[in-house]
C-alpha cells in the first residue's frame, strides 16, 4: 500500500476482481495511519472483497477538489474538519457527489447524529474507537455492495422512464388516438390525436370515465360525438398493459369517418350506376376480352328482341348488321369480330357517335348511333368493353324530311323570277339567290360580305336609309323604286320590297329579306300605254277640230252666204261632229280609267254650291221643255274633299240624262243631304223612269235604251259607266231608284274624310308626284300656339271660323294654283304643301307667308288673339317618308 | 287692227283659223315650224301669239320659253292651244308655264274669238 497526500496506491496484490478507491478525509494524521493499517489488515486476511486504493485529504477543500476528479467509489468522512465541522460537512460532500458512497466517521457514538447522518445520505456510520479491519473492511464492503445496487436500481429506474418517454412520444405524436384507461375506465392519458378526434381537451378528460365498452383484443366500431361537428366513426383496438406500474387498458382508435363515408358514397353511387343502366332506355352491352357478351340492360333485349340468357356468353358480332367492308375498320370493331386476331385495345380506343346497323332477332335492321369505351384495371389490362348505342330511326326520318324540305326551298328561292337577297343590321349581303347573281351579273365572291347599295346603289341614301330602320321591327317596305344602271343591263327599274326578319334566339343576328322586282318591264307599257292614251286622243282630235272648223266657217256665212237647206245640213254635220268629240272623250276617260291613270285631284270644295252651279247652266236647256228645276240644299258643312272636275262631270251626267228623259212640263230636283260621316247628292227627276230588267245594266258601258229622238244631245252610253268610277274613285257609291213611268231618282254618296285622312291624301299625292319627278316637296307648317286659350275662350264656332281666315290668308300669299292648303287634324296646324319645290325656296315661302299673317293678325279684329308658330320641313331631305313627315309636324308641334 | 303670229303646223287648221280670225278683223301672220315662229315674232312683234304647244319634235314648248327668254319678245302675251291635253289640263300646263291662256281643240269658234278679244283686253 502507497498512500500519500494525493495520490493513490495499490495494496497488497492479491489478485481481486475489483479495486476501489477510496478518499479519506480525515484530519488526523494518526487516524489516517490507522486506517490505512486496517485496510491492509483486512485485504491481507480476505475479510476484503477488493482491493483498495486509498487517497488522503486533510481538508474539505481538498478533498472536494480530489473528488472532482472523480474516480472515487467511496469517501471515509470525518465530519470534524478543520473546514468543516459537524453535519454540514457531510452535506456538502453529498452535494458534491451524491453518486458516491459516503461512511462517516465520528469519535463518540451519538444516536440522533446517526440517524441524521444515515438521513442526509451517508451509507454508514462508524465510531472510530471501535473500528477494526474487519469492522471496516465490513462496512465498506457493504456499503460499495450498497452503492452499487442502488446504481443499478436508479439506472434501471431510468430505462423505465426513459422508455415510458419514448412510449410516450410515439403515442403523442401518433396519428391514431390513444386513450389508456385503468381497470375502472377511468382516462388515464390521452394523446393530441384522440383530443382532436373527440374534440375534447385533454383536462377534460383525465379523470372522467371512458364511456366505451372495454373489449380487450378485439376491433370494434364506434361512434364518437365530436364536440363541434358531426358524427365520427373510429375503429378502436384495446389491449391490455402496464402504465406506470398499473396495469391498464390501452385504446386505439382510428378515424375511419371519412373511409366510411366513402364507402357509403361508393354504394350508393354503384345503386346509382345499377339502376342508370337498369332503366337506361338507349343499349348498353358490355363485353368481355374475348369479344362475348358480358352484360346487358333491359333496354337491349327490348330493342333486339332477345331474351338475356340468348344474349350473354354470345359473340356481340352477332348483333351487327353486315356492314360494307370499310377500308380503316376502326380497332373495336376489328376486335368484336375477331377477338384473338385483333390488335390490343387501349383505352384510347374510345367510339363516338358512329353511325351503324343492329340486327334485331327477327332480322330487322335498325340505324343506331353507337358509342365504345375500353375499360381497364389499375395494371392497364383491358377488362372489358362497353358498348352503348341510341335507335335514330326518328331521328333519320326526321332529316329526310329536313332535307327534303330544304330542297323545296331551294328550289323555291332559286327559280323565283324575283332577285332574293338576305341583308344583315350593316346592309351587308349574306345570301343571294341564283335569279340576283343572273340578274346583276355579279358572283358570289364579290357579293357575299358587300354592302346592298354598293351594288345597287343608293337612290340619294333613300334606300340605306329605308333599310336601316326596317330592322328590329317587322316591318314591311314595299313599293320602293329603285333606278339602277349598269354597262351591262343598261337602264332598269326595280320595285323593292324589303321585310325586316325577328330573331329568335339572342345569338341571332338581325336579318333583312329584300325583294328585288325587274319592272323595267312593266314601267315601260305603263309608260306606252299613257302615251298612247295621250296621243290617240291627239290623233283623233286634230282631224275633229279641223273639220268642225271647217264646218262652222260656211255655216257661220265667213265664205259667204249658204242658203236654209244647207244650213240645215250642216248644223246636222256640226252637231254630229260634236257627237264624235264627246264619244273620243269619253272614251278617253273610260281608257285613262282602265289603266289606272285617271288621278283625281282633290281639292276642299262647297258641294253645294257646285251642284247648284252645274244645275243652273242647264236652265236653258231646262226652259226649252218647260222643266222646273228645284234645289234642297241641307248640309251645315258643304266642304269636302273632291276632285271637283271630275265630280262637276258625274253632275252633267246625271242632270243632262234626266233632262233627256223627262217629258215637258216636269221636274228636276237637285238635293245635298248631310249625312255625317257622308253627304249624298241626288238628281230626282219626272220622266220616263227605268224598268226593273234594265237597272243592273244601268252603269255598265254601251248600256243604251230606251231612246226616244228627242232635244239634247245624244249620249254615248258611256256616261253612267264614267260617272260611276269616278264616284267609286271617291270611295263614294252611286245607285238609283226609279219607277217606269214616274221618274228616276239618281244619287250618289261621298264620303266625308276626316282633316287628317284629307291631308294625307295630299301628302300622299305630292311624295308620288315628287318621287316621279325626282323632286322635292316643301311643307310650311303653321302652328296656332295658343289654339286652346282661343276654343276657351271664343267658342268653338269662333275658333273655326278664326281658322279658316288664317286658311284663306295663307292660300293667298300662295301663287302656284298647284300649292296646296290643308289642315292638319284639330285645326291648330295648317299646312301649305308646297308641290315640286327646293328647300331652298322654302324659307323664303316661310317668310312671306308669316308676313302676311303678321299683316292680317294686326289689322283684323277677330284674329288679334290669334299666335302663331311656323315651321318647315322638306321631302326626301328633311324626312324621308310620309311617316316621317308627320312625326315632324306633330313635334313642331310640342316646341 | 291687232296683229297675231299663228303657230300651227297642221296646214288645215292653221288655214281655218286665220280665216276666222281674219274675219274679225286681225292681221295673222302664220308660221309651221318653231324655228320660223321665232325669227317671225322678232321681226314682225305680233300682239299675240297662238301656239300650238304640241308642234312636233316638242318644238312648242321650247319656243315658248326661247319666247320668254328673249327681250323683245317676252311680254307678247301667248294662248296654247292642243289637242292633246284635256281643257283642265291645258289650262293648268299654260298656268304652270307662265301662258295668259289656253284653248283646247276642238273649239267652238265663238271661244277661240273670245279668248283671243279678252287676251287683247277688248
Amino acid at each position: 500500500m502507497r498512500t500519500d497526500g494525493e495520490g493513490s496506491g495499490k495494496i497488497g496484490n492479491k489478485s481481486k476482481s475489483k479495486t476501489i478507491r477510496i478518499l479519506l478525509i480525515e484530519k488526523s494524521r494518526s487516524f489516517t495511519r490507522l486506517i490505512q493499517e486496517m485496510i491492509a489488515e483486512a485485504e491481507a486476511t480476505s475479510s476484503a472483497n477488493y482491493t483498495h486504493n486509498l487517497v488522503h485529504a486533510e481538508r474539505l477543500s481538498t478533498g472536494l477538489k480530489r473528488l472532482a476528479k472523480g474516480g472515487i467509489d467511496l469517501i471515509l468522512l470525518d465530519l470534524s474538519l478543520t473546514d468543516s465541522e459537524g453535519l454540514v460537512t457531510l452535506n456538502k460532500v453529498y452535494s458534491r457527489a451524491p453518486e458516491v458512497a459516503i461512511v462517516v466517521l465520528t469519535t463518540l457514538y451519538d444516536e440522533d447524529l446517526a440517524v441524521a447522518v444515515l438521513q442526509e445520505g451517508a451509507y454508514d456510520y462508524l465510531v472510530k474507537s471501535e473500528v477494526d479491519s474487519k469492522l471496516l473492511a465490513r462496512s465498506i464492503n457493504y456499503v460499495i455492495m450498497r452503492k452499487r445496487m442502488h446504481m443499478q436500481l436508479l439506472q434501471n429506474t431510468r430505462k423505465i422512464q426513459s422508455h415510458e418517454a419514448r412510449f410516450r412520444n410515439i403515442l403523442d405524436n401518433n396519428t391514431d388516438s390513444i386513450v389508456v384507461v385503468d381497470k375502472d375506465g377511468i382516462v388515464l392519458f390521452v394523446n393530441p390525436a384522440a383530443e382532436a378526434l373527440f374534440g375534447r381537451k385533454v383536462e377534460k378528460f383525465i379523470g372522467e370515465l371512458f364511456g366505451f365498452p372495454i373489449v380487450a383484443g378485439e376491433t370494434t366500431e364506434v361512434e364518437i360525438i365530436h364536440y363541434g361537428e358531426r358524427l365520427k366513426i373510429g375503429e378502436m383496438r384495446m389491449a391490455e398493459t402496464e402504465w406506470e406500474g398499473k396495469p391498464v387498458y390501452l385504446a386505439s382508435i382510428r378515424d375511419i369517418t371519412d373511409r366510411k363515408q366513402t364507402e357509403e358514397a361508393l354504394a350508393k353511387s354503384k345503386a346509382y350506376t345499377e339502376s342508370i343502366i337498369q332503366n337506361f332506355l338507349d343499349t348498353l352491352i358490355v363485353v368481355d376480352t374475348e369479344a362475348k357478351i358480358q352484360t346487358v340492360n333491359p333496354a337491349t333485349c327490348y330493342l333486339l328482341g332477345y331474351t338475356e340468357e340468348e344474349l350473354i356468353g354470345q359473340p356481340i358480332s352477332m348483333i351487327f348488321a353486315e356492314e360494307e367492308e370499310e377500308e380503316e375498320v376502326h380497332r373495336v370493331f376489328q376486335f368484336f369480330r375477331e377477338p384473338e386476331k385483333a390488335e390490343s385495345l387501349r383505352p384510347q380506343d374510345t367510339i363516338r357517335n358512329c353511325e351503324l346497323t343492329y340486327k334485331t332477332k327477327d332480322g330487322r335492321l335498325i340505324p343506331m348511333s353507337f358509342n365504345a369505351s375500353v375499360l381497364t384495371d389499375e395494371a392497364g389490362n383491358v377488362t372489358e368493353v362497353v358498348a352503348g348505342a341510341k335507335d335514330i330511326t326518328e331521328l333519320k326520318l326526321a332529316e329526310t324530311e329536313i332535307r327534303k324540305e330544304k330542297r323545296f326551298s331551294e328550289n323555291i328561292v332559286a327559280t323565283v323570277p324575283e332577285s332574293l337577297l338576305v341583308i344583315d343590321k350593316h346592309l351587308r349581303i349574306k345570301s343571294a339567290n341564283r335569279t340576283f347573281y343572273e340578274t346583276f351579273q355579279v358572283v358570289p365572291e364579290k357579293t357575299i360580305g358587300t354592302r346592298i347599295t354598293d351594288i345597287l346603289g343608293d337612290g340619294d341614301g333613300r334606300l340605306s336609309t329605308e333599310l336601316t330602320r326596317l330592322f328590329g321591327t317587322k316591318d314591311v317596305q314595299e313599293k320602293l323604286e329603285l333606278h339602277y344602271q349598269s354597262e351591262n343591263l343598261g337602264e332598269r327599274i326595280f320595285n323593292v320590297t324589303a321585310r325586316g326578319i325577328l330573331v329568335e334566339e339572342e345569338e341571332e343576328e338581325e336579318e333583312e329579306l329584300i325583294v328585288l322586282e325587274d319592272i323595267t318591264k312593266k314601267k315601260e307599257i305603263d309608260r306606252m300605254k299613257s302615251e298612247l292614251i295621250s296621243n290617240v286622243s291627239h290623233e283623233l282630235r286634230t282631224p275633229i277640230s279641223i273639220v268642225k272648223e271647217g264646218v262652222s266657217l260656211v255655216l257661220d256665212g265667213v265664205l259667204g252666204p249658204i242658203k236654209e237647206d244647207q244650213k240645215d245640213i250642216l248644223s246636222r254635220v256640226k252637231n254630229n261632229i260634236d257627237r264624235l268629240a264627246r264619244l273620243i272623250n269619253d272614251l278617253l276617260d273610260i281608257s285613262k280609267i282602265e289603266a289606272g291613270k285617271m288621278v283625281l285631284k282633290k281639292s276642299l270644295v262647297d258641294i253645294s254650291s257646285l251642284a247648284k252651279e252645274i244645275l243652273i247652266s242647264f236652265k236653258n236647256q231646262a226652259e226649252e221643255k218647260n222643266i222646273k228645276l228645284i234645289t234642297h240644299l241641307n248640309v251645315e258643312s258643304p266642304d269636302i274633299s273632291i276632285d271637283s272636275d271630275r265630280i262637276s262631270q258625274v253632275l252633267t251626267n246625271l242632270i243632262s240624262n234626266s233632262i233627256k228623259f223627262t217629258t215637258e212640263n216636269g221636274q228636276i230636283t237637285l238635293g245635298v243631304e248631310d249625312r255625317k260621316d257622308k253627304i249624298e247628292i241626288s238628281v230626282e227627276d219626272t220622266g220616263v223612269g227605268i224598268s226593273k230588267e234594265n237597272i243592273p245594266e244601268l252603269f255598265k258601258r254601251f248600256s243604251q235604251f230606251d231612246r226616244t229622238d228627242g232635244p239634247g244631245q245624244k249620249g254615248t252610253g258611256l256616261g253612267l259607266a264614267i260617272s260611276k268610277e269616278i264616284v267609286e274613285m271617291h270611295k263614294g257609291k252611286i245607285w238609283v231608284e226609279s219607277r217606269p213611268g214616274k221618274g228616276s231618282k239618281f244619287t250618289f254618296s261621298l264620303p266625308r274624310l276626316s282633316q287628317e285622312e284629307i291631308f294625307r291624301e295630299y301628302l300622299i299625292a305630292g311624295i308620288k308626284e315628287a318621287e316621279e319627278k325626282g323632286g322635292s316637296l316643301c311643307l310650311v307648317i303653321i302652328h296656332i300656339k295658343n289654339f286652346k286659350e282661343l276654343e276657351k275662350k271664343h267658342g268653338s264656332s269662333e275658333s273655326l271660323l278664326i281658322v279658316q281666315e288664317i286658311e284663306g290668308v295663307v292660300r293667298r300669299t300662295l301663287r302656284r294654283k298647284s300649292d296646296i292648303v290643308s289642315r292638319y287634324q284639330n285645326g291648330d296646324i295648317i299646312i301649305a304643301i308646297l308641290m315640286d319645290t327646293q328647300k331652298k325656296q322654302a324659307p323664303s315661302v316661310k317668310r312671306r307667308i308669316k308676313q302676311a299673317l303678321d299683316a292680317e293678325i294686326r289689322q283684323i279684329e277677330r284674329l288679334k288673339d290669334v299666335s302663331v308658330f311656323l315651321d318647315e320641313v322638306t321631302y326626301p331631305a328633311d324626312a324621308a317618308s310620309e311617316e316621317e313627315l308627320i312625326d315632324r309636324i306633330k313635334k313642331g308641334h310640342r316646341v | 287692227m291687232a296683229k297675231l303670229l299663228l303657230i300651227e303646223d297642221e296646214p288645215d287648221q292653221s288655214k281655218m283659223i286665220k280665216i276666222r280670225l281674219e274675219t274679225r278683223g286681225y292681221q295673222v301672220i302664220t308660221a309651221h315650224k318653231a324655228e320660223d315662229g321665232i325669227k317671225l315674232a322678232q321681226e314682225e312683234k305680233p300682239d299675240l301669239i297662238l301656239l300650238d304647244i304640241m308642234l312636233p319634235g316638242g318644238g312648242g314648248e321650247g319656243f315658248f320659253e326661247n319666247l320668254k327668254k328673249s327681250y323683245n319678245t317676252m311680254l307678247i302675251p301667248v294662248i296654247f292651244i292642243s289637242a292633246k291635253f284635256s281643257p283642265k289640263e291645258l289650262e293648268e300646263k299654260a298656268d304652270q308655264l307662265g301662258a295668259e291662256g289656253a284653248i283646247p281643240k276642238p273649239f267652238e269658234p265663238e271661244e277661240l274669238i273670245a279668248k283671243v278679244r279678252e287676251i287683247l283686253g277688248e
